[in-house]
């Protein structure tokens, strides 16, 4: 019961974010990613999300942008409308579940409460009405696609591709048959 | 020979891409002063390849198209080349608009160079069997040229290029010049034999490619360098690995001082004399001014690619000819045809689990026609060539979160099983139903009708794809592969980017619009040498016959002019 009500409760909150996102006193929203008018907070947030979802630890992994702007570059410019609204929401709520459920901002939350929060979206709603299993579905949609671009962010590194993936830029030659 | 005012040239190509190349280069080579009129903007060798140093991580969106720029272009879209490395050499939905009676996908490269920047480069020369099929099955007209004509032009042609091949002997599929081939790996091997094993007259060789692996006298005069296998071509070589009008034809022509390029040309129409009784020169506009400018020459080379070369014709209207040009008997426009490339079928292949491949190359494996060659025996007419690749990635464990996905994904996890796939190419039946004409009212932003283009697959198609499904499934079976998967995609014709007709060559000025030639029965002076002029389309990838009948066309229409009968 009081994981339903701490849903109830964020989903108040992340719907108030939604219907009225100008109303509370946040940063103004960040210039560059036009379907979703993100503050500030929201891009560093997705930064540090990414970082607990696949922590680079010392690899000495070098991209041409930190993974959050990649992230942003995908949904924004490379997603319908409809699905940057709904990645919004489900970013909105995520920040307020984690308030709810830990009472505290992500960043600040343990690596352990982190990633439970994050897994806990991978379980379906008890809920049944219908604009509360949206929400939900937003922050599982959200989630989702967070790790999606995470990962693909990480893959397709020149670290990556070079050390784990064979990647040549010139290869010059083909061998067909090639002992494992 | 030419004549010194600044808008009459010996010859004019109308279109910069791999057809027109060729003719201004063999019209330069042999002293005439060529003009070469290219509707889009100039794409210099080296210089206008923005994208092809750049490393897969550099890309913004990792190779994706924009959602705004999909959504309003979804014909492009569609086109398997067209990514954000190579978006800026295709013409955009949105950038010159056209009529789709019936849905086609029209993948256009509007450049100096045309779409011989993007192509994928396969290179096979027809047959007999190719050439004999509209006679001997009753369709379309009888081809007025056979394989002896066209074959030292194919020679010649493919000495300039560079054609990367196995001497295979095949009569379905002659062996032409050919540089060192890439291997077939282990898995293409094992099929090859298994289909040889199991099938009369089915062979499994090496997909011939415009790809320099040898160096020879001729590349370097070019200044190109050996093929590095980078299989990113479609950005423009740095290396001139591949052949493109760019990097050869182009910088050739322009080379003997005998060539003027007018870029951002769009040809209104061909202009005809009456009184002269033949062509006199082209009316061009401004792609940014809007201004008409006219320019005239002896003779006149169609090669603004098969839709285009057709819109131009039907545009060129004048007393003599009021339905386009040489069009007395109706049939400009008709017998379209393209390849059915609808059909796919993969499949995994458990065995070879010891090897894998490394490095690149930039073709894979080939399966030429094998249905219908020596006589008719199936329910549908001619049949379907197919690409065969296989190959195996790298396994990837994307499970977990936190340091349990970094070491997931960073953990050695050894190979995925071989994936093997094949992808047909269906001969089409040229059909009069299948057409493109100039719109009635619609027209584009510089006043020239829009083409209405309408053309569709027909029950010879549908069969077609029952029976490579049929015939690939069990030749996959006995090769042992397993999880085998059709597909077909129910694409649009035109995704394969092999429309061809509408100007077909024959022997009778009846039923055609070309003569063997590819000289207008009509109007003399002009002649139409890229995809508009064939009169069936085989199974091949066309582009190398293209080039092949341009050299052709060429060197008769130079010797026409130095006896003064053109």
């Amino acid at each position: 019961m009081q994981r339903r009500q701490a849903l109830r409760n964020i989903i108040v909150v992340s719907a108030g974010a939604i219907i009225f996102p100008h109303c509370k006193m946040e940063p103004a929203p960040l210039q560059g990613y036009k379907n979703l008018m993100l503050n500030v907070d929201e891009f560093k947030f997705i930064g540090d999300l990414a970082n607990s979802i696949l922590p680079k630890g010392d690899l000495p992994i070098e991209t041409p942008e930190p993974v959050q702007e990649f992230i942003l570059n995908m949904v924004n410019d490379c997603m319908p409308l409809e699905d940057c609204k709904k990645y919004v929401a489900g970013l909105r709520g995520f920040i307020s579940l984690a308030k709810e459920k830990y009472d505290s901002s992500f960043s600040k939350m343990t690596k352990e409460n982190q990633l439970a929060l994050f897994n806990s979206l991978n379980e379906k709603t008890e809920e049944t009405d219908p604009e509360k299993v949206s929400i939900w579905e937003s922050m599982q949609s959200f989630t989702d696609l967070t790790k999606r671009f995470t990962v693909q962010h990480f893959t397709g590194s020149d670290y990556f591709m070079t050390n784990h993936l064979d990647w040549q830029f010139l290869p010059g030659e083909y061998n067909g048959k090639v002992p494992v | 020979m030419s004549n010194q005012s600044d808008h009459h040239f010996d010859a004019i190509v109308i279109g910069a891409g791999m057809t027109g190349g060729w003719a201004a280069k063999e019209f330069c080579d042999k002293g005439l002063k060529t003009l070469l009129l290219e509707r889009g903007r100039n794409v210099e060798h080296l210089k206008d390849y923005p994208t092809t140093t750049m490393q897969p991580w550099q890309f913004k969106h990792r190779g994706k198209i924009p959602q705004e720029i999909a959504e309003a272009n979804p014909v492009i879209t569609r086109c398997y080349a067209y990514k954000e490395d190579a978006m800026h050499f295709f013409v955009k939905d949105t950038d010159h608009k056209y009529v789709q009676e019936k849905p086609f996908d029209w993948i256009r490269g509007y450049q100096v160079g045309g779409k011989s920047i993007m192509w994928a480069r396969q290179v096979q020369r027809w047959s007999d069997y190719d050439f004999e099929g509209p006679a001997r099955d009753g369709f379309a007209v009888d081809w007025p040229i056979r394989y002896k004509d066209i074959e030292k032009w194919y020679n010649y042609v493919e000495k300039f290029v560079g054609v990367s091949g196995n001497y295979d002997k095949l009569d379905t599929l002659p062996d032409g010049d050919f540089l060192k081939a890439w291997d077939l790996n282990v898995v293409e091997k094992y099929f090859q034999n298994s289909v040889k094993d199991n099938f009369k007259n089915r062979h499994v060789i090496y997909g011939r490619c415009a790809h320099l692996t040898e160096m020879k006298e001729i590349f370097k005069q070019q200044g190109r360098a050996l093929c590095q296998a980078r299989r990113i071509c479609q950005r423009g070589c740095p290396y001139g690995g591949y052949f493109n009008a760019n990097s050869t034809l182009i910088p050739w022509a322009q080379k003997t001082g005998n060539l003027t390029m007018r870029t951002d040309a769009v040809v209104h129409s061909i202009i005809f004399d009456d009184k002269e009784n033949r062509a006199t020169g082209v009316r061009i506009i401004d792609a940014h001014t809007k201004e008409t400018t006219e320019y005239f020459a002896k003779t006149i080379f169609v090669n603004a690619a098969t839709l285009n070369t057709n819109a131009i014709l039907l545009n060129s209207t004048s007393k003599r000819f009021p339905n386009g040009l040489g069009n007395d008997n109706g049939l400009l426009g008709k017998y379209v045809a393209f390849h059915n490339y609808r059909a796919k079928i993969n499949a995994t292949h458990e065995g070879h689990k010891e090897f894998r491949t490394t490095g690149g190359r930039a073709t894979s494996a080939y399966i030429p026609r094998f249905r219908n060659i020596y006589k008719q025996e199936t329910e549908f007419l001619r049949g379907y060539a197919a690409g065969f690749s296989a190959g195996r990635s790298r396994a990837v464990n994307y499970d977990g979160i936190g340091e349990e996905l970094t070491n997931n994904l960073t953990a050695e996890a050894g190979f995925k099983p071989w994936s093997v796939g094949s992808h047909m190419m269906g001969e089409t039946i040229p059909k009069e139903s299948n057409y493109v004409n100039l719109h009635e009212t619609q027209k584009d932003e510089y006043g020239i009708p829009s083409l209405n283009i309408s053309i569709d697959y027909d029950d010879n198609d549908e069969k077609m794809i029952q029976d490579f499904f049929e015939q690939f499934t069990d030749m996959y079976k006995k090769a042992g592969f397993t999880n085998i998967q059709t597909r077909d995609t129910k694409q649009a014709p035109g995704l394969d980017i092999h429309e061809m007709g509408g100007v077909r060559m024959g022997h009778d000025p009846k039923t055609s619009l070309l003569n063997k030639w590819n000289q207008m029965h009509e109007c003399k002076n002009v002649f139409v040498t890229d995809g508009a002029c064939m009169t069936s389309v085989a199974t091949q990838n066309p582009s190398l016959t293209f080039m092949a009948l341009t050299a052709r066309a060429a060197n008769y229409a130079i010797e026409g002019m130095k006896k003064g009968e053109i």
